[in-house]
């Protein structure tokens, strides 16, 4: 019963020793050379004429930390190779987007005591895999699954508002869904690896908090780039559905076996999940646009997508003092001015 | 002679600010807003609030606390709201009647609970009205850094102090609580969840969690009776000892470990 066990940690650590001598052999901008980046040549970027969309010419030397690496292993770039063949086109669009090449350019201005480690696997738990934060190896874990959830999710968002121009908050294109998405997502793990790295102080409950992270961090970009990250979190959160209002029924034939499933189905059981609901998760999500920017959201609150009651600024001010606490001082100020000028989306996602 | 004169000049300064400092000292402030006359509900639980010196058994509650400024707990009519925000410029805690009325309507119409599930479930819920608005007043004084929804913030802050006072008080308070969440509970749906207050089923669990994770031999039957669903209760440890941490780094360094010992010793 034991070595099963003892398998998977020599496994990790196998994983581990590998990835760390990839990186430290590579060296910490050492991603620049991937082969898959197409050279960074993409047609639909806009240039330096568009100061949001991301140009082909970048200076990146700057935007380097060995703190924040991409787990490497058999040289797979951090993209492991997915065991279904479905996810191998998930794997090669990410690939050729170079997510997380972008992505620890990204948080180069965070000051962290610790490595962290970020890459993409086609997660345990089927399709329904959700990206997670593991503090036993401080690694961020996107799944193939979500991003391929999200792509099909991206096409019944363009349904519904093809229906009801007024079912979402924002106009958001597929591409900028989805890249928004893996933006808004990614980041809320970084929330948790930067609790766990920074020992930071949770009173409340700390997928609301990651949430909170996520949102704060993508307001305090140009509000063109805030917008595709904001939005796509918040028609994820109007998509998926809140706890059922009626009881199930036990004897129907698809009543779930799995006792966790049992309990999602049920009116009240299903709110013991440490996650807020999606319905609350979507108005938190938009009180701290609000909250943030009311000139550029205020249409949240005149539209009625916000209760008149709910101080937004306040909740905003709440979630800056926290940050400013617990997580400023762990920031590169001037790498920081950097990245938020650095354009990060692609004219095609922007639209 | 000069030499003499500034060291009187010392003495009195000294006495001065000995003097100063000790009439200065913040303190607790309990009072009672009236109840309106033509509303027996209210002054119901205006006289249950008066005659229980709950209010003043909160203030002493609170001694070990070094407060920066004096705090002002007060039992008030609200205009029919069950909650009164707390009020940072004049740092003033409300307890509405309307609340404790509330609760005791919830816990008069389980016509099908015993006396004692009533009982516990009206005190647990009493003391959890009363610590969840003062969280937000030692937020506001000791500044604390907020991650995560405050209300939460409030009921985790809430539910770990009253597990500091022992297994029986743990159990009354918190499990008194829950079962009010439990029968106060309504379907909650589209702009519902917009509340900044948590629907009161999540707040069950919420509670349950940090008792089960911070005392799961006490709280054991919780998992083995199913009251916490298995994939929550893995989780509580961890929860329990988060909102420890934020209590070790944000508050405790604003209380005086002594009185704290003798607080955590007294019958309460």
């Amino acid at each position: 019963m034991v070595r099963p066990s003892l398998r998977v940690v020599a496994f990790l650590a196998f994983v581990l020793s590998l990835a760390t001598a990839e990186a430290a052999g590579s060296g910490s901008g050492g991603n620049n050379a991937s082969p898959a980046s197409g050279g960074g040549s993409n047609p639909a970027a806009g240039g330096a004429s568009n100061p949001v969309a991301s140009g082909a010419a970048n200076d990146d030397s700057a935007l380097t930390n060995g703190k924040i690496r991409i787990a490497e292993v058999n040289g797979d770039q951090g993209y492991r190779q997915p065991k279904t063949a479905i996810y191998v086109d998930t794997r090669a669009k990410m690939m050729k987007r170079q997510v997380l090449e972008e992505y620890v350019k990204f948080l180069a201005p965070l000051k962290l005591p610790k490595t962290i480690w970020v890459y993409v696997d086609e997660c345990d738990g089927g399709d329904g895999a959700s990206p997670y934060y593991s503090p036993d190896n401080r690694a961020m874990v996107m799944c193939y699954q979500f991003m391929k959830t999200m792509e099909d999710r991206a096409q019944l968002i363009a349904q519904a508002e093809a229906k009801n121009p007024k079912f979402f908050p924002m106009k958001v294109t597929r591409d900028g869904f989805l890249a928004g998405v893996f933006a808004g997502v990614i980041l809320h793990e970084t929330g948790h690896a930067l609790f766990d790295v920074l020992d930071v102080p949770i009173m409340g409950r700390e997928e609301d908090a990651a949430d909170e992270i996520s949102t704060f961090v993508a307001l305090q970009f140009q509000p063109k780039l805030a917008d595709i990250v904001v939005a796509a979190y918040a028609d994820v959160g109007e998509t998926f559905g809140n706890p059922p209002t009626e009881a199930p029924d036990a004897k129907a034939a698809d009543y779930p076996k799995d006792k966790t499933a049992q309990c999602f189905a049920d009116p009240f059981c299903a709110f013991a999940d440490v996650h807020g609901t999606w319905g609350q998760r979507f108005y938190n999500t938009l009180c701290l646009m609000y909250g943030g920017n009311p000139q550029h959201y205020g249409f949240l609150l005149t539209g009625g997508w916000l209760p008149k009651n709910r101080d937004c600024p306040a909740e905003y001010a709440l979630v800056r003092h926290a940050f400013a606490k617990t997580i400023y001082p762990f920031i590169d100020t001037d790498l920081m001015a950097k990245v938020q000028a650095r354009p990060w989306f692609r004219s095609n996602e922007l639209k | 002679m000069r030499r003499a004169t500034r060291a009187a000049a010392i003495v009195g300064l000294t006495q001065w600010l000995v003097l100063t400092t000790a009439t200065a000292a913040p303190q607790v402030d309990i009072g009672y807003g009236d109840a309106p006359a033509n509303d027996a509900a209210l002054v119901h639980a205006h006289d249950i609030l008066v005659k229980s010196q709950a209010l003043e058994e909160l203030g002493s509650f609170l001694n070990p606390l070094r407060l920066p400024t004096d705090l002002n707990i007060r039992g008030d009519a609200c205009g029919g709201a069950f909650r009164r925000p707390y009020d940072s410029t004049t740092k003033t805690v409300t307890i509405c009647y309307e609340m404790i009325a509330r609760i005791l309507d919830v816990a008069k119409a389980q016509t099908d609970a015993s006396e004692g599930d009533r009982d516990q479930a009206i005190l647990g819920t009493i003391v959890e009205a009363l610590f969840h608005e003062t969280a937000y007043a030692l937020f506001d004084l000791f500044d604390v850094p907020i991650w995560g929804r405050i209300d939460d913030a409030a009921d985790r802050l809430t539910a770990f102090v009253m597990m500091q006072f022992g297994e029986d008080n743990a159990r009354t308070t918190i499990l008194g609580a829950a079962l009010f969440f439990n029968w106060s509970a309504r379907t909650w749906t589209g702009q519902d969840f917009a509340s900044t207050e948590a629907p009161e089923a999540q707040r069950f669990y919420n509670f349950l969690c940090i008792a089960y994770g911070g005392d799961p031999i006490a709280f054991d039957n919780l998992k083995t009776n199913g009251a916490l669903p298995e994939y929550r209760s893995a989780q509580c440890a961890k929860e329990y000892q988060q909102v420890r941490k934020a209590f070790d780094l944000r508050l405790m360094p604003f209380i005086d470990p002594d009185l704290l010992v003798k607080a955590r010793a007294r019958t309460w």
